[in-house]
C-alpha cells in the first residue's frame, strides 16, 4: 500500500465518487465510510505509512495554496481529517486543531470537516474518561472497549494532550 | 503543519444575514470554483444527472441555504441554523396530502441524527414522463458552494447512492390551505 493510499485521495475519481454533499456534517459521515478513509486508517496501522508520511504530503498539498482560491484536493485534506479524527495521537491532534483554526475562504471546506472531526473527537474523549471513571479506573489503567480495535497501545486507547481518546471502529 | 496557511491570515469574508425575528445567521462568502472544481462538477454531472436540467454553471458565493435564504448571496453552512430559519421565519411543514407550491422548499433530512443534507426550492409540479404518471415536484438546487444549479426530479438526488437513509420534507412559508384551491 504505502503512499499509493494517499495519492488515490487526489484522484478524480475519489472527489467524483464523493458527488455533492452540502454540509460539513454529512461530508464527514460520507467519507469515514469510503474505503479510501479504511485504507489510510489501516496503513497507518500497520505501519505502511508514518504520521510523517502524512506530514510531508500535507506540506506539498498545502504549496499549492493561492489566496482567492480553493485550494485543489481540499477533498483530500477532509478524508484525512476523518481518518484521523480517531486517532490518539499528538499528530492527529495537531492536525485537526491546526486547521480548525483556521480562518481561511480558501480552505473552508476542509475547515469545517475538521471542526466537526474535533466534536466528535471530544465526544469520544469525554465518553471515554467517563467509562474509566465509572470503572474506577486510574489514568495509567488499560482500557478495553467492546469492539475497539488496536492502534495505540495495544488497546486502541491513549492519551494525547488534556484528552484520553480512544480509536472506535 | 499549517503555518503556511496561518500566515495569509484570515481571508474568510462574510455578510450580515438575518432570520426574520433578528437571529444571525453565520455565513462566508466562497471563492469562485477553479479549474479542477469546475471539471468535478462536470464529471460528477456529467455521471450522475442524465436527468437533471442546469440552471446555472459552477460558482462560487452561495450554497443551496444561500440559495433559499441569501438570494444567492453567501453559504449558510450550519443545518442547526436551518432549523432556527424555519422557526424564525414562520414555514410550516406540510402534512402528508398537501401538495407543495413553486417556491415551497424541499428539504432533505438524514434520518439517522435528523440533520438536514440539503435544501432546494420547488419550481413546478410536473408530469411525469409516463402517460399515467402523477405530478412530482421538479426542484431547483444548489448541491454545494461550488456547483451549478441544476433542476432536477424531487426524488433524482445522489443521497441513497451516498449511503445515507433520508427523507423528504416540505416546508412552505403559505398559511394553511384555505378551501379555494388555485390552479397548479
Amino acid at each position: 500500500m504505502s503512499a499509493k493510499v494517499l495519492e488515490q485521495l487526489k484522484s478524480e475519481d475519489f472527489a467524483v465518487s464523493v458527488g455533492f454533499l452540502s454540509t460539513a456534517g454529512a461530508l464527514r459521515r460520507f467519507l469515514g465510510r469510503t474505503s479510501e478513509v479504511a485504507a489510510v486508517r489501516q496503513s497507518l496501522r500497520e505501519g505502511a505509512i508514518t504520521e510523517n508520511t502524512i506530514r510531508g504530503f500535507v506540506s506539498a498539498l498545502i504549496e499549492s495554496l493561492r489566496i482567492g482560491e480553493r485550494l485543489p484536493h481540499e477533498l483530500a485534506l477532509s478524508a484525512l481529517a476523518v481518518a484521523l479524527e480517531t486517532r490518539p495521537t499528538d499528530f492527529a491532534d495537531e492536525f485537526l486543531r491546526g486547521l480548525a483554526r483556521l480562518k481561511l475562504a480558501e480552505l473552508s471546506l476542509v475547515i469545517r470537516v475538521a471542526r466537526e472531526c474535533l466534536k466528535r473527537r471530544v465526544t469520544i474523549a469525554h465518553r471515554t474518561a467517563k467509562a474509566v471513571d465509572l470503572a474506577g479506573a486510574s489514568e495509567e489503567m488499560p482500557l478495553l472497549l467492546a469492539g475497539s480495535q488496536s492502534t495505540f497501545g495495544g488497546n486502541g486507547c491513549g492519551r494525547t494532550n488534556a484528552h484520553l481518546v480512544c480509536e472506535v471502529q | 503543519m499549517f503555518e503556511t496557511a496561518e500566515l495569509l491570515g484570515p481571508t474568510e469574508k462574510s455578510i450580515i444575514v438575518q432570520t426574520r425575528k433578528g437571529t444571525n445567521i453565520k455565513n462566508t462568502v466562497e471563492p469562485e470554483p477553479g479549474f479542477r472544481e469546475r471539471r468535478r462538477y462536470q464529471a460528477v454531472f456529467d455521471k450522475f444527472g442524465n436527468n437533471w436540467g442546469e440552471r446555472k454553471t459552477a460558482t462560487g458565493v452561495y450554497n443551496c441555504a444561500g440559495h433559499v435564504w441569501a438570494s444567492r448571496r453567501a453559504s449558510l453552512h450550519d443545518p442547526k441554523q436551518w432549523r432556527v430559519i424555519l422557526a424564525d421565519d414562520g414555514y410550516r411543514l406540510l402534512p402528508q396530502g398537501e401538495d407543495p407550491f413553486p417556491a415551497d422548499l424541499v428539504l432533505y433530512v438524514n434520518e439517522e441524527d435528523n440533520e438536514i443534507l440539503h435544501v432546494g426550492q420547488i419550481l413546478e409540479l410536473r408530469k411525469g414522463l409516463t402517460t399515467n404518471s402523477s405530478r412530482k415536484p421538479w426542484v431547483l438546487s444548489k448541491l454545494d458552494d461550488q456547483s451549478g444549479e441544476v433542476m432536477h426530479w424531487v426524488e433524482d438526488v445522489l443521497y441513497g447512492k451516498q449511503g445515507f437513509s433520508f427523507k423528504i420534507e416540505y416546508w412552505t412559508d403559505r398559511a394553511i390551505e384555505r378551501e379555494t384551491h388555485h390552479e397548479r
